[in-house]
């Protein structure tokens, strides 16, 4: 019923026509970003506030529209009636793209309240009034990427993430440790978008439509074993597998997020994987239950995962610096997530929506807390982090928290995250018996006993040793009070009311198509 | 709220009060504490140990509270649910009542604690309610949770208020247990996958899969077809011999059995007392609580394959540990050593699953309990004094603090198995069952164990003639003046305890009578279990 029926042009343009209502939140994104430029041309160097409450407020309006519509997003029946197959089948914006969509919207308007606040920022940069509009661009990108079904639309709202990312990178371009980042991201980012294309023309030529839902893509997802198949469909993961930062495209990552302006690599660290994930998550959607494509790609993606995470965990444990051990340390979530989507059932996407979810709220903070230690203290090393706890003992107890959520262990939303990727990597493998999602498990274990060893290196600096020099810091401001709130559902879903978070999630996951 | 709930929360609450109390206010921190825990005894002997005892019915779980906690949506698959389920049965009243007696011990212990009072005794009450979750946790997930929570505040009491190497000794601690307790994570996830809960079943019309311990002990609970059923294969071998290794593995970690208690006397040397007794006489019976309610409990035809490989392991346990007390030269260490050497007693009592053996090892589980406690509160006696532990410093410590080394000589005699002490009683149970095992594994193993209490006797006389006979000497670098006998405080901690050193030796059936039932019914229903399972597997 879905696909590649064709259309009369009456038809198309009040299908057209009725689509542009189920993208009003875009459409408020982009007329933020529009004001956004005019704000900046008659205030710009008047009031630097105007522009970034502009965008907040847009960020703001974008998520109301969301949360207030919700019921518009549930699919219906009917395609050519609800929110699915919008723009003759280029986007889907049901309920899956929307929960991300409140993810990055929320993260978006943290990001700017914490920029806003960032004398480093201020410091390095002439002007910040390019940077709030290149944020919201990149958020609408992200909105995108999450509710595209067409290749075409996939690849166009990847490169409109990518670029504004690659620019705020760059923005302390003063700092060559961020000048360096932004080419090794570019470079790594447009080598693997060029795979990306060229595997979707492969496609393309295959089947004749860019339309992942158009019936020519069942006919050659689902044929006997054909490697030119898993051979093409490889190299168009590799764009997502790219924007999660897992192997063999994470070089960037850890540049990235140690050389771009903290603000701007908590917010990518989070919201680009999350958007990755999502992209990830709807295109393997469309692989029909039989076929030989989607076992082979549990296999192909569980040993992505099983690499993601042993690398990211065993680099992780070389860092000496506070920042880059957390770079690499997403690195290793990301396996761990990349593992529940392995699965490729609609409870290991909801443990891997889930994980994703906590991973927002723990990764967030914990990098912008490190990103306060680097401003006030002037340095990120974890040696140089000697008995602050003692200066600032909230500090300390956030840290632990957030990193004893970050290890995994209870009772913080961390451990549930991970139980719901063994729960449903060994539902997978007690109904289908692959070893690779068994084998991904045990790795699982053994990298969440290293990822103990480093992260409990900085509570352990930071607590059990004296500091050397005397500590007049105050922790206070703007940060700390985003850490303590974001404490609350880490700690809270760790022990209570994860089973409706994680059964709301499943409804949202059982939207997609397949 | 139940009685074992309150049980639970006081000490919860009393940490969330000692974080209130104002600055610079460590003595109020202290008195709480022990008032917190004081009154958790007096709930323990007032209200719960009657309410147990006095049931007319013979249930074997009693002071039930079972309520609904998560419930997950698996769609076509079904439901998981996870339950708040605590109960009592004769096992877990002893390790509790172990606890009420040690917890009001080490708070008196950490009375001069200077360093940050109010963050110690704060981690020590959420320790205490977490050693008490674990012990009446019959929901896996909620003992997972016990389980690991122990883990925190024991890293940080260590790390924070121990020796000069207490960032290893904390961090080696804890990346020890976690290692087995990561893998015990993956086998609970293919438990609750292998086993439904039938009535909630019938009720909810789908399959509910649970996480609790009483229906993963039953047969006829488990979905054929699934990982953990009788016929399960997981990585070439039987799943569910499998999953009993790797959950004794995580288990033998904590106990700890050579050559998995590396982490033990760096942990030990570096705690702070309190620390160390807590982890001698409570967080190690986690280990043996946890091979016995959860490994056999849960896999008793594994139990049974395995009971030779367990005996094994608890003889060399007995004889390695011992062999490594009599060489150390630190007396904390020590006693360490000897921790291990008498917990190999209760996995050899456990793995002979006979009777008088798993009688003796719960019953040595509680002796070494009280006996290592003292122990520990001695050590740290000296240590207070001069901040020397070394054996060879001290000589002829008799003549200078009689009280001390009569109260010594008790503690070394009970551990070491003199008969009319506490310690005999249960070491003597463990090989008499170990010798009758019914052909579960060789005698030569109980012969040989029997050489573990004769080298016991050896460290301990030895050290004993070296530290407290012959005319006072002090070699060491603290200030020979100092050693003064025992304090009121250091007497109200270690009275108790000689006092049940001694009771327990001419009286052990006021605690054997405790769980005997419990055991009794264990064990045989732990052969029928694993007969009823025999006929599953085709």
């Amino acid at each position: 019923m879905e696909g590649s029926t064709t259309y009369s042009l009456t038809e198309m343009l009040t299908r057209l026509a009725d689509s542009v209502s189920f993208i009003l939140p875009e459409l408020t994104l982009v007329g933020t970003f529009l004001l956004m430029i005019i704000l900046e041309l008659v205030f710009g160097k008047r009031n630097r506030n105007v522009v970034p409450v502009a965008g907040m407020m847009g960020l703001v309006l974008t998520g109301a529209f969301i949360v207030a519509f919700w019921e518009s997003w549930v699919p219906s029946q009917d395609l050519a009636q609800g929110p699915k197959g919008l723009f003759m089948n280029m986007i889907d914006s049901d309920r899956f793209s929307r929960y991300f969509h409140l993810l990055f919207d929320g993260v978006a308007i943290l990001t700017i309240l914490v920029s806003m606040r960032s004398k480093q920022l201020k410091n390095r940069s002439q002007g910040l009034g390019e940077y709030f509009l290149v944020l919201i661009a990149m958020v609408v990108g992200m909105h995108f990427m999450s509710m595209a079904t067409n290749l075409l639309m996939m690849y166009l709202a990847l490169e409109l993430v990518s670029l504004p990312s690659y620019i705020l990178t760059a923005y302390t371009r003063l700092n060559g440790r961020s000048a360096e980042a932004a080419l090794k991201y570019v470079i790594f980012g447009s080598f693997s978008s060029g795979v990306m294309i060229y595997g979707i023309s492969w496609l393309y030529g295959m089947t004749g439509s860019l339309d992942l839902s158009s019936p020519a893509y069942v006919n050659i997802f689902s044929g006997e074993t054909d490697w030119t198949v898993l051979f093409i469909v490889i190299l168009v993961l590799s764009g997502f597998i790219y924007k999660i930062g897992a192997l063999p495209f994470h070089f960037w990552a850890p540049d990235v997020y140690q050389g771009a302006p903290y603000p701007i690599a908590a917010f990518f660290m989070v919201t680009s994987k999350a958007a990755g994930f999502a992209m990830l998550i709807r295109f393997l959607s469309f692989l029909p239950a039989e076929g030989i494509l989607k076992d082979q790609l549990v296999i192909v993606l569980g040993i992505l995962a099983i690499a993601t995470m042993t690398v990211g965990n065993i680099a992780a444990l070389q860092q000496t610096n506070f920042r880059r051990m957390l770079a690499y340390s997403s690195i290793g979530q990301a396996g761990f997530i990349l593992l529940g989507v392995a699965c490729m059932t609609v409870f290991g996407w909801t443990a891997a929506v889930f994980y994703l979810t906590v991973y927002v709220a723990m990764n967030f903070s914990s990098f912008l807390l490190a990103g306060w230690l680097n401003e006030n203290l002037g340095t990120e090393e974890i040696d140089d982090m000697k008995g602050l706890a003692y200066s600032m003992p909230l500090l300390g107890v956030l840290l632990v928290i957030f990193l004893v959520a970050l290890t995994g262990l209870p009772p913080t939303a961390g451990f549930i995250a991970k139980l719901e990727i063994f729960l449903s990597g060994l539902e997978v493998y007690q109904s289908q018996g692959s070893p690779i999602v068994l084998t991904g498990m045990i790795f699982m274990v053994i990298n969440t006993v290293i990822s103990l060893y480093y992260y409990l290196r900085v509570p352990a600096r930071m607590i059990f040793q004296n500091s050397p020099a005397k500590i007049t810091l105050q922790f206070s401001g703007l940060i700390p009070v985003l850490a303590m709130v974001l404490a609350v559902p880490v700690l809270w879903l760790g022990i209570i009311h994860f089973d409706d978070v994680i059964n709301f999630l499943d409804i949202l996951v059982r939207d997609l198509r397949g | 709220m139940g009685l074992l709930s309150l049980l639970i929360g006081l000490p919860l609450l009393g940490m969330v009060l000692t974080l209130f109390t104002p600055k610079g206010s460590g003595s109020v921190a202290k008195w709480l504490t022990l008032g917190v825990t004081l009154a958790q005894a007096t709930l323990f002997f007032v209200a719960i140990l009657p309410a147990y005892l006095g049931k007319e019915t013979q249930e074997a779980y009693r002071l039930v509270e079972h309520l609904q906690w998560i419930r997950l949506n698996l769609g076509e698959i079904g439901y998981l649910n996870i339950e708040y389920h605590l109960a009592l049965d004769g096992l877990s009243l002893t390790m509790v009542l172990l606890s009420v007696i040690i917890f009001p011990i080490t708070a008196i212990s950490s009375f001069r604690i200077r360093k940050r009072p109010k963050a110690y005794f704060s981690l020590l009450l959420l320790l205490n309610a977490s050693v008490i979750g674990v012990f009446t946790a019959l929901d896996f997930f909620l003992f997972y949770i016990f389980y690991e929570l122990m883990l925190l505040p024991m890293f940080f009491l260590i790390g924070l208020w121990g020796g000069v190497r207490r960032e290893y000794a904390a961090i080696k601690f804890f990346l020890y247990t976690l290692f087995g307790s990561g893998f015990m994570l993956l086998i609970m996830v293919g438990l609750a996958f292998s086993v439904t809960d039938p009535e909630l079943s019938g009720i909810l019309g789908k399959s509910v899969y649970t996480f609790d311990m009483l229906h993963m002990m039953d047969a006829a609970n488990y979905v054929k077809g699934s990982l953990f059923y009788f016929d399960g294969i997981l990585l070439g071998m039987g799943s569910r011999d499998l999953a009993f290794l790797v959950l004794f593995i995580g288990f033998a970690i904590k106990i700890p059995t050579v050559p998995l208690h590396t982490w033990l006397p760096d942990a030990h040397v570096e705690a702070p007392t309190a620390v160390s007794v807590i982890l001698a006489s409570l967080l190690l019976k986690v280990g043996g609580y946890g091979v016995l309610r959860i490994c056999y409990g849960i896999f008793p035809g594994a139990g049974i394959q395995f009971a030779s490989f367990v005996a094994v392991l608890g003889m060399v346990s007995i004889l390695y540990g011992a062999l490594a007390a009599m060489a150390q030269k630190d007396l904390k260490s020590l006693i360490a050593y000897s921790s291990i050497s008498h917990m190999g007693f209760v996995l050899l009592g456990i793995a002979s699953l006979e009777n008088a053996g798993v009688n003796g090892a719960v019953l040595q589980m509680f002796n070494h309990g009280i006996i290592s406690a003292a122990l520990f509160l001695l050590v740290g006696v000296l240590y207070d004094r001069t901040h020397d532990r070394r054996i060879g410093s001290y000589r002829g410590l008799w003549g200078k603090m009689p009280r001390y080394s009569a109260l010594v000589i008790i503690a070394f005699f009970a551990s070491l198995g003199l008969p009319g002490l506490n310690g005999f009683v249960s070491e003597m149970l463990v090989l008499f069952g170990a010798f009758a095992n019914h052909g579960h594994f060789g005698q030569w193993i109980a012969g040989l164990s029997v050489l573990g209490i004769l080298l016991g006797a050896v460290y301990y006389l030895r050290t004993f003639r070296r530290m407290f006979f012959g005319s006072f000497n002090y070699s060491g670098e603290g200030d020979p003046a100092s050693l003064t006998d025992l304090t009121i405080r250091e007497f109200s901690m270690l009275i108790p305890l000689t006092v049940l050193m001694i009771g327990l030796g001419i009286l052990p059936f006021l605690i054997l009578n405790l769980f005997d039932g419990s055991v009794t019914s264990f064990t045989e229903g732990f052969l029928q279990q694993a007969a009823a399972i025999k006929q599953f597997i085709p």
